[in-house]
């Protein structure tokens, strides 16, 4: 006798069957079961039937396909013909802006001298004619600046990254221009009241010219005072603390305006800015930064107010033969039409709430994060992989419960947050159950970096551009569909992480909750091999026709005051790993469900950055080690102390046939600071024999070995995983792994 | 260093190869199946098709000579027709006259066909290329998960999804 049941699990089987892609043994079970079971019968017979349709149904288009197949080799016949007209190419590069190539230590003298060019203002020091100083500014039309950047104690790598050894700079407000061209021949002339950024790059000859939004309110300054206004209050938000002295200067007496802060301990940084007594307006600025550790640098820049300034990158030096290169990635009046409402409904997110929010794969969950938010105050616990595998949410629907039952759960890390309106406080709990402490940071815009910040990433994901675009997901159930491109990230010429395709799904009766959302991107190498990657591009060629990455809404629920949010998101991402049987390609599900309360009350002093740590926390003394470093130690000792040591490729090999034969005290000198999970690791791991490519530079002191399991290169030829190796802490150089998936 | 140097100048050899051995009739004579295939899985009517397939090829000769690998014709030529259908559909007014529920014509097909055509047209994305590929391009689950660069476990399950769903529809456009 069988259940309905079981008739429902053989259909696939019955499919298969069908199909002719049975194995055979299982084939001769089924067709017992079907002369038995009337219902699978009617199934079988309905499917045979339906095969003679679908057969001659794609034989006939076949066929028909033949008359093209002889129109286009007629075509072709006739002689060469001219490529196809294509659309211009809309590329979405994002250039890498000077600034971003900076290390951050130095990006804050620059910032000072881009922004200190131009004169006081500090509104606390009447005595020197603060508003002499913003008509003087308001007059001046453009300033230009050459300024030069020492950087002492830094390594080769480190001065070649930062290039920037000198700056000649003109700036204006009206019209909107920043020009800087750089000692080693690069010129950015950016205009960006309209959005427009052009690069000349002498290496390659070429002038990238890029567009963005002009909606984006970068540098979007008044006048030259209000530039400097917003970039002295930044310098203040920093802690920045200014002073002013009087002083000579080329046997005239000025005013010397002196800034000082520090920035994360230990960067220090002095600016001493002089000021022309006579025209209310800056000469020279000197501004030194000091890193106790390693870096030392130090700015000199003058400065002077000319009546124009270069009109184009042309006139700021860029050769008239360079080759133009236009990435253009505004988005269409359609676009901002369309997303206009997606925008507000994301501006009105409640804020005063608290979210609750779980990770889990299966019915495990591993991550609770608990956000309370009042404005612009916010605290944040995260608690990062349970120690029981098997906790699971509570079934109550009770707001209450599973936010007691969330600041409860057992965690190997947890973190907490607090965000008191002017400072981050951050504490974390590490997997010994000790705590360390963070200095404050003055950024509120780190905490978007680094943490999850609730609704806004949850449901309402920032899009900033796009295209709007229609398929059939978004047409069966009404949804606003937007299309962006992320072009691939290059470094050093080569391409480090692939470009990307995103569909976002925009429910618009649901408060234009962004209820799907899948990512097209290749994941895995040889794409970081490919020599024909140069620029910044956009290659539609090179996206997968599948997601990389589904992100779905499964459930919609309305807060007390009406509002719709997502409540249960499923996360689909297909992944290459190496495992027990070789390097599987898997598709790994995660759930989030989301608990939401809007006005809650708040216990007392939670956003109170004295009340961080939980009671009885036992914080790490300064210096004392954790078991990765002991671990970590020891396996540097040993390497160091042999008399010989293997080159990358060997080292990635060792590790591998040690993993293989169990030897985990091998595993834990080759991959150092591994010793307390090796045994984990290899418990009921089945042996996989891999292959090895060749050793190439990462960047900075990291190489990486590509590798494979055997069966994958002999079908395709190539590797699809890495071994991450340095050398960083061994005093002889010698190479050890650090990562590897 | 020089073995950089080497395996580029290689991969231009492979190209040249690329395009003295794949002449316009052995490229469509050889793959027109597999690119139709994809074609028919991206559209709703046969018209449709036919005009991406002719562009897809047209296409591959201007681009032939950045082949590097000859045995990766098939996945490139694949590549090509799913842009092309991308482009195709985005070049296209989105303004559509309730398009969304009417049958497509039948395009010059047998009434059949286009029927199989719009079943195969409303499964979910995954399902529509390895169903279109397998029926068009040999009844072969190997081949597909070649061309698809997907395993054979995976493109099996998926045809037998994809047949299921099939099935559901025909019935339902059958009562």
């Amino acid at each position: 006798m069988n259940s309905n049941n079981d008739c429902k699990n053989r259909r696939e089987a019955i499919a298969a069957l069908v199909l002719d892609e049975l194995a055979p043994q299982a084939a001769d079970e089924l067709r017992e079961h079907i002369d038995a079971c009337k219902t699978c019968r009617s199934l079988y017979q309905a499917l045979m039937d339906e095969e003679e349709t679908i057969n001659s149904a794609f034989e006939a288009i076949a066929d028909k396909s033949k008359n093209v197949q002889d129109d286009l080799i007629g075509e072709f016949e006739k002689g060469p013909h001219k490529p196809l007209g294509r659309s211009t190419l809309t590329l979405s590069t994002i250039l890498n802006s000077r600034i971003t190539k900076l290390a951050a230590a130095a990006v804050v003298v620059i910032v000072a001298v881009v922004a200190l060019h131009n004169g006081s203002v500090q509104i606390t020091t009447p005595a020197f004619g603060v508003q002499d100083v913003l008509d003087a500014m308001n007059e001046a039309q453009w300033v230009h600046c050459v300024g030069e950047i020492t950087y002492l104690n830094v390594d080769a790598n480190t001065a070649k990254e930062m290039d920037l050894s000198g700056v000649e700079s003109w700036e204006s407000v009206r019209p909107v221009r920043r020009i800087e061209k750089h000692k080693n021949g690069k010129i950015y002339f950016t205009e960006s009241n309209i959005g427009k950024t052009s690069y000349y790059d002498p290496a390659t000859n070429k002038i990238t010219i890029k567009y963005r939004s002009p909606a984006d309110p970068q540098e979007a300054y008044a006048s030259i005072a209000d530039m400097y206004i917003q970039q002295i209050a930044e310098l203040e938000k920093k802690g920045a603390k200014i002073n002013y002295e009087d002083g000579v200067y080329d046997g005239v007496s000025v005013k010397i305006m002196k800034i000082d802060f520090v920035l994360t301990p230990p960067l220090e940084v002095n600016i001493s800015m002089v000021l022309d007594p006579a025209t209310y307006l800056p000469k020279r600025l000197t501004a030194e930064q000091t890193d106790l550790k390693r870096l030392h640098v130090l700015v000199s820049a003058q400065f002077d107010y000319p009546k124009t300034g270069p009109r184009d990158i042309y006139e700021a030096g860029a050769p008239a033969d360079a080759k133009v290169i236009i990435v253009d990635n505004r988005p269409s009046p359609e676009f901002l039409e369309a997303i206009a409402p997606y925008n507000a409904a994301r501006e009105n997110l409640p804020l005063r709430h608290i979210l609750v929010f779980t990770q889990a794969r299966e019915k495990s969950v591993w991550r609770t994060c608990v956000i309370y938010k009042d404005g612009r105050r916010e605290r944040l616990e995260d608690r990062w992989d349970a120690d029981e595998r098997q906790e699971s949410v509570p079934t109550a629907e009770d707001f209450e419960a599973i936010l007691a039952w969330a600041l409860s759960v057992g965690a190997k890390t947890l973190k907490i947050q607090i965000y008191d309106g002017q400072y981050i406080h951050y504490a974390r709990r590490d997997l010994e159950g000790m705590w360390s402490v963070a200095e404050k940071e003055h950024s509120p815009e780190k905490m978007s970096h680094s943490i999850i910040r609730g609704l806004d990433w949850l449901g309402w994901p920032w899009i900033y551009n796009g295209k709007l675009f229609e398929n059939d997901y978004s047409q069966e159930n009404n949804l606003v569909c937007v299309e962006t491109h992320v072009a691939a990230r290059i470094k050093d010429g080569k391409l480090i992480a692939a470009a990307y395709r995103e569909l976002y799904y925009l429910d618009p009766q649901h408060e234009y909750v962004c209820v799907r959302e899948e990512r097209f991107q290749r994941s895995q190498p040889p794409y970081n091999d490919r020599p024909d990657v140069k620029d910044l591009d956009f290659d539609p060629d090179d996206i997968p026709s599948e997601p990389s990455y589904v992100a779905t809404v499964a459930e919609l629920a309305q807060t007390d005051s009406g509002r719709w949010y997502p409540k249960k998101i499923r996360k689909d991402r297909h992944l290459w790993r190496a495992s027990g049987n070789g390097c599987m390609s898997h598709v790994s599900t995660e759930f989030t469900a989301i608990y939401l309360q809007t006005n809650p009350w708040f216990p007392e002093g939670i956003f109170d950055p004295n009340n961080l740590l939980p009671e009885g926390a036992q914080i790490r003394e300064p210096g004392a080690k954790t078991t990765f470093e002991k671990d970590f130690e020891a396996a540097i000792a040993i390497i160091d102390g042999k008399d010989q040591w293997s080159t990358p490729e060997e080292v990635a090999l060792a590790y591998w046939q040690a993993r293989a034969r169990k030897d985990c005290n091998e595993m834990a000198v080759l991959w150092p600071g591994s010793a307390s999970w090796n045994r984990q690791l290899v418990e009921n791991e089945t042996p996989v024999e891999y292959v090895f490519g060749k050793a190439r530079k990462a960047g900075g002191k990291y190489v990486i070995v590509p590798y494979t399991d055997k069966s994958y290169y002999e079908k395709h030829g190539d590797y699809n995983l890495k071994t991450w190796l340095t050398n960083e802490k061994s005093t002889k150089g010698r190479y050890y792994i650090i990562s590897g998936n | 260093m020089a073995e950089a140097g080497q395996q580029r100048s290689g991969e231009a050899l492979n190209g040249a190869d690329a395009g003295a051995t794949l002449t316009p009739e052995v490229l469509v004579r050889k793959y027109s199946s597999a690119v139709l295939g994809l074609c028919i899985a991206h559209t709703k009517n046969f018209h449709d098709s036919e005009d991406i397939m002719q562009e897809v090829f047209l296409r591959a000769m201007t681009k032939l000579r950045t082949l590097r690998d000859e045995t990766r014709v098939r996945p490139w030529l694949l590549k090509i027709a799913r842009r092309t259908c991308i482009d195709y559909y985005r070049k296209r007014p989105t303004a559509r006259p309730l398009a969304g529920d009417m049958p497509a014509a039948p395009d010059r097909l047998s009434e059949q066909a286009a029927r199989v055509h719009q079943a195969v047209s409303r499964l979910p994305e995954q399902y529509r290329e390895p169903i279109a590929l397998y029926y068009l391009d040999g009844r072969n689950c190997a081949a597909v998960a070649h061309t698809l660069g997907i395993s054979e476990q995976a493109v099996r399950q998926r045809l037998v999804r994809a047949r299921l769903m099939l099935h559901e529809l025909l019935s339902e456009d059958k009562s």
